[in-house]
């Protein structure tokens, strides 16, 4: 899963914090290992390929209740379909997310890496919120500014994940691997200079 | 007497995608070419899209790097190429929900999106589904649906259940659902206005990626006629492709080249075409009367 060239360049962007919605944060952490001596540099990729294994699910979670969430935000909002928040999906989604919960308490973050598990947690976080605001939708009859909340805390949610993604380690916010029109890796070889007349 | 003109506008682009990724059962058959296009419907006082791409800021760098995409340019460079800026778009319609379909809607800042109720029920579905079932939420971005809810508080997202007549003058919106994915859609332009028109134009979305999906190989079972065969990725089933393609051709009185597939890289051989300083491709589909040629 994670490439070898994950490593201390990693490290270095983990270890400084920032708000979900800051700036700096919009081009997601990339796994790399720069600046290493051979050996420092085995010990950080194989702490980071045991970190990032262990934080997939998590991530994983994360980034599908998001979506989850968003689609029946959407069918609220956009479709007045109330009815769908009295459906399984919701209980389906809080067990999601208690599991991910179980999952990110036990997940161990070596050095940097403390920052990233952040990261994850603050998205993790933000959807238990967003997840509270929909049961208080539900438990008040019009209560609009419950669904608004939500929206914003699943927006946010996002954003924080966002920042937790790299794509190289496993953790992307689309799985690319069997989609339609970019669906495989290219052969060795394959990809040449294309001239257009 | 036409009151739509309609370009394909690459804007980016495969050079070797695998064969019977478009074409089902085109297995070891190599590579084709596969174009990243959108459609511009533009008439009445109206400026209309078919899907608005992706952007490249999330996605380009592990698609060049891992799946071979190239030459990205945005909307501001892609529509300028006919004279346009994104935000002269006033409605867009999202024929699904794959990332590279419903992938940039924040280019758009004036326009109304038009996407199937299904197809976003039936996304979350998916996402709800256990791990092991994950394939079935393959190529749609979180990101997209978050922005698709930001959109719904602006009140610029609608979401039709079902075929719509009429959405814009002449323009209906027509469903393909378990095909593709959950809530596909096509777009047809009645560029006469006519109920029964005779001036058809099908915007098909991915219900269709290349001409072979319509005039494909008849030889494969034994007929010399061409025969539908669906493309390669369905989440729900071929059936409910072919099915919709004969839905589709039975709009343009069963004159194929009036069904667009916005993969097909051949479009620039049956229709006036140009390429841009970048290396995209411009197709001319159809003008309005008095519309001048943005390709000649």
């Amino acid at each position: 899963m994670t490439e070898r060239r994950a490593g201390l360049a990693f490290f270095e962007r983990a270890v400084t914090l920032h708000r979900a919605d800051c700036a700096a944060l919009d081009a997601a952490p990339r796994f790399a290992a720069d600046g290493f001596g051979p050996a420092e540099r085995m010990a950080a990729e194989a702490r980071l390929s045991a970190y990032a294994a262990a934080a997939e699910p998590v991530f994983d979670a994360c980034r599908r209740l998001i979506g989850q969430l968003a689609g029946l935000l959407i069918l609220v909002r956009a479709s007045g379909r109330r009815e769908v928040l009295d459906l399984p999906d919701l209980p389906i989604a809080e067990e999601r997310w208690r599991a991910a919960g179980e999952r990110l308490a036990g997940l161990a973050a070596p050095g940097g890496l403390a920052a990233h598990r952040a990261r994850l947690e603050a998205a993790w976080r933000l959807i238990g919120e967003g997840l509270a605001s929909i049961r208080r939708f539900g438990e008040r009859a019009g209560g609009e500014a419950a669904i608004d909340r939500a929206a914003d805390e699943i927006a946010a949610a996002y954003r924080a994940l966002k920042t937790a993604s790299d794509a190289e380690a496993g953790l992307a916010m689309v799985d690319l691997r069997q989609a339609c029109c970019a669906c495989m890796v290219q052969p060795a070889g394959a990809r040449e200079t294309t001239r257009r007349e | 007497m036409a009151d739509y003109s309609i370009w394909v506008l690459e804007y980016s682009f495969v050079t070797n995608y695998h064969k019977s990724g478009v074409l089902y059962g085109a297995h070891n058959q190599g590579y084709v070419k596969l174009p990243y296009c959108y459609a511009l419907i533009k008439g009445n006082g109206r400026v209309a899209m078919v899907d608005v791409g992706y952007n490249d800021k999330d996605y380009g760098k592990v698609l060049g790097d891992r799946f071979g995409v190239e030459n990205w340019r945005s909307p501001e460079v892609v529509l300028g190429g006919i004279g346009l800026k994104p935000a002269d778009v006033d409605t867009v319609f999202v024929t699904h929900a794959h990332f590279d379909h419903f992938g940039n809607v924040e280019d758009f800042p004036n326009a109304t999106f038009y996407i199937q109720e299904r197809e976003i029920a039936k996304w979350a579905w998916a996402m709800s589904l256990p791990d092991r079932m994950r394939w079935m939420m393959t190529a749609v971005d979180p990101g997209d649906i978050v922005r698709g809810l930001d959109l719904a508080r602006q009140r610029r997202l609608v979401t039709v259940d079902g075929a719509r007549a009429e959405v814009l003058p002449g323009i209906d919106l027509h469903a393909a659902f378990d095909s593709h994915t959950y809530g596909s859609m096509w777009v047809t332009v009645r560029n006469d206005r006519q109920a029964q028109s005779s001036d058809s134009w099908v915007l098909a979305g991915d219900l269709v990626y290349v001409f072979d999906n319509i005039e494909g190989p008849g030889g494969a079972v034994d007929v010399a006629d061409p025969i539908y065969v669906p493309v390669g990725l369905a989440v729900g089933s071929q059936t409910n492709l072919v099915l919709a393609t004969e839905e589709m051709m039975k709009q343009v009185g069963y004159e194929a080249r009036r069904v667009i597939p916005i993969h097909e890289e051949r479009l620039r051989d049956r229709f006036p075409s140009r390429i841009t300083a970048d290396g995209l491709r411009i197709t001319e589909i159809c003008l309005a009367d008095g519309e001048p040629s943005r390709v000649s």
